[in-house]
């Protein structure tokens, strides 16, 4: 038996001890519901689930290591370009500078796992594994979060229109701090949070541009674009400015629906166009298996599917690049 | 040096042409007029020089260098800016409409937009409202940046302003008008997409399948160039 087949079947058994956990606390938790309708227990003065308190203890730990280990300026400064990702409720137990502590945790974690996978023999030693590993352990926590930052964006794009409809109807009623403060209290809580900096801003007597244009950089929404222009004239009739705001926004919405057909014609038949040349060599390797065999023995062969390879790239390159809206 | 050379239509026109490329024109117009004609005379001069077939060549060249130069560095950019033009008009107009709520006065109210705009329309308004500091007819600085405009809605819809009596139902109007040519106007770019994707990808389709299928020619054909 291979060192490496030890090692899968050492995971096999902890994923198999985890499940049983978990079907176990699925069974009390069945017995527990029907006694709960009569008791008193701690579930009813304690609200957060398993997964919160997880990552509360986790994010507690890590800002006790950056506490002793950290107090450079160099990493405060660049740790500042993480303030954006974390929510203003959860400011109490995070702050920048963990993200940073993350980062170095999972290099380390990495280079450990890199010696456990050599040692288990299932990845050879070789530099260009070690360059793998150490790249992956580099890059993969930014992606991580900027890919959720990147989604949390596209949430609060759909959502504009209608935190801006009820800002304009509260006016006539109320000033604008009760205006955001409704908009808080109705809406996501993606969009929620970025209303409560906005407002964390207007108490610093930062004008309402200045707040909308902060919120412009951190985002990079290109609707918001709209709205900071209008109150870069800085009026006491507030009211009409966010009239003029809601118009902008409806017409936005008309000429993006005006182009909704078209653009589901256009993914429908890039999806479609991608899919045709690997169906072709499906459908030959289907036929006669050993097709590409006197391909791949000699050396102009491996070029030529090479170019083949580099056309396809570039064939969906191309459709990418030129239909993309230039603004 | 020009004005022995060509005539005084097409020195008017071209200037008119320059004028529409915007505010940020490095272009001055001896500097391309001759630099056009003396780089197609030397490269008609070195097509003829090929031995054989100069003349063809140098009919198809000479007409095409013409054609591309005046196309790169004049005509595209003006396309691309009577394009944009709309989308700064609207923001300009509904900032003007703001604006002139608060000061019932027009030109303190270009002034306020101009300085905190940063389109190519606020430009230009700022630099011929710069010119006229102390000329209090406004019908002279609309005529100058009408001039300047290769659009043909934003031009009317300045030529409607200029002559108003009430500056509000106007703008209101404007701003309309243009939003709706904008919605047609983007209907009409998008339905030549689906089109242009297909024959892109139909053409590397079939240069792929060429290759995928007389793989085996291909090979034997360059083996056969290398043995010899």
């Amino acid at each position: 038996m291979n060192k490496a087949t030890i090692f899968q079947y050492v995971i096999l058994f902890i994923a198999l001890i985890i499940t049983f956990n978990i079907i176990s606390l699925i069974i009390t938790n069945r017995k527990e519901k029907r006694i709960s309708d009569f008791s008193l227990s701690k579930k009813d003065f304690d609200d957060k689930t398993i997964i919160d308190k997880i990552s509360n203890s986790f994010w507690n730990f890590i800002h006790r290591l950056s506490n002793h280990l950290i107090k450079n300026n160099y990493l405060l400064k660049k740790a500042a370009s993480y303030e954006k990702y974390i929510f203003v409720k959860e400011e109490k137990y995070k702050s920048p500078i963990d993200y940073i502590v993350v980062k170095i945790i999972t290099f380390i974690i990495f280079v450990l796992l890199y010696i456990l996978f050599t040692f288990v023999e299932l990845i050879p030693f070789n530099i260009y594994t070690i360059i793998l590993f150490l790249t992956i352990a580099i890059l993969l926590p930014d992606l991580v979060w900027k890919i959720s930052y990147i989604k949390k964006c596209q949430k609060i794009s759909l959502k504009l229109y209608e935190s801006i409809i009820i800002i304009d109807d509260n006016l006539s009623k109320t000033n604008i701090y009760n205006a955001i403060n409704k908009v808080i209290e109705l809406m996501d809580e993606n969009i929620a949070d970025e209303y409560q900096r906005i407002l964390t801003d207007l108490s610093y007597n930062i004008s309402l541009y200045q707040a909308f244009k902060r919120f412009y950089e951190r985002t990079k929404i290109p609707e918001i674009k709209n709205i900071y222009h209008l109150l870069n004239i800085e009026g006491e009739d507030l009211e009409l400015t966010f009239k003029r705001i809601r118009n902008e926004f409806e017409y936005v919405d008309k000429l993006n629906s005006s182009v909704v057909g078209t653009n589901n014609v256009v993914t429908a038949l890039k999806v479609l166009y991608m899919v045709i040349p690997v169906c072709i060599v499906l459908i030959i390797l289907i036929i006669n298996p050993t097709y590409f065999n006197e391909l791949l023995s000699s050396y102009l062969g491996i070029v030529l599917l090479q170019i083949v390879f580099l056309m396809y790239i570039l064939e969906a390159l191309i459709i990418n690049i030129i239909m993309e809206d230039k603004k | 040096m020009i004005k022995n050379i060509f005539s005084k239509k097409y020195i008017n026109n071209y200037n008119r042409k320059l004028k529409y490329i915007g505010p940020n024109n490095k272009i001055k117009l001896e500097n391309f007029l001759l630099s056009r004609l003396f780089i197609s005379i030397i490269l008609l001069v070195l097509c003829l020089l090929i031995p054989k077939y100069g003349i063809y060549i140098s009919l198809i060249c000479v007409p095409l260098f013409y054609y591309l130069y005046t196309n790169i560095l004049i005509n595209n950019k003006i396309k691309v800016r009577s394009e944009k033009l709309n989308d700064e008009a609207i923001i300009f107009f509904d900032m003007l409409y703001l604006a002139m709520k608060q000061t019932n006065d027009l030109k303190m109210s270009l002034e306020i937009v101009t300085n905190k705009l940063g389109n190519s329309l606020a430009i230009e308004f700022k630099n011929i409202l710069g010119n006229n500091k102390y000329n209090n007819d406004l019908n002279e600085v609309f005529k100058m940046v009408i001039d300047n405009i290769p659009n043909y809605d934003v031009r009317n819809a300045l030529v409607d302003l200029k002559e108003s009596n009430d500056y509000f139902v106007t703008l209101d109007e404007i701003i309309t008008r243009l939003q709706k040519k904008n919605i047609v106007l983007i209907k009409q770019k998008n339905i030549y997409k689906p089109i242009v994707i297909s024959i892109i990808s139909i053409i590397f389709i079939f240069i792929i399948c060429y290759l995928l299928f007389h793989s085996t020619d291909i090979i034997n054909y360059f083996n056969n160039i290398f043995k010899k």
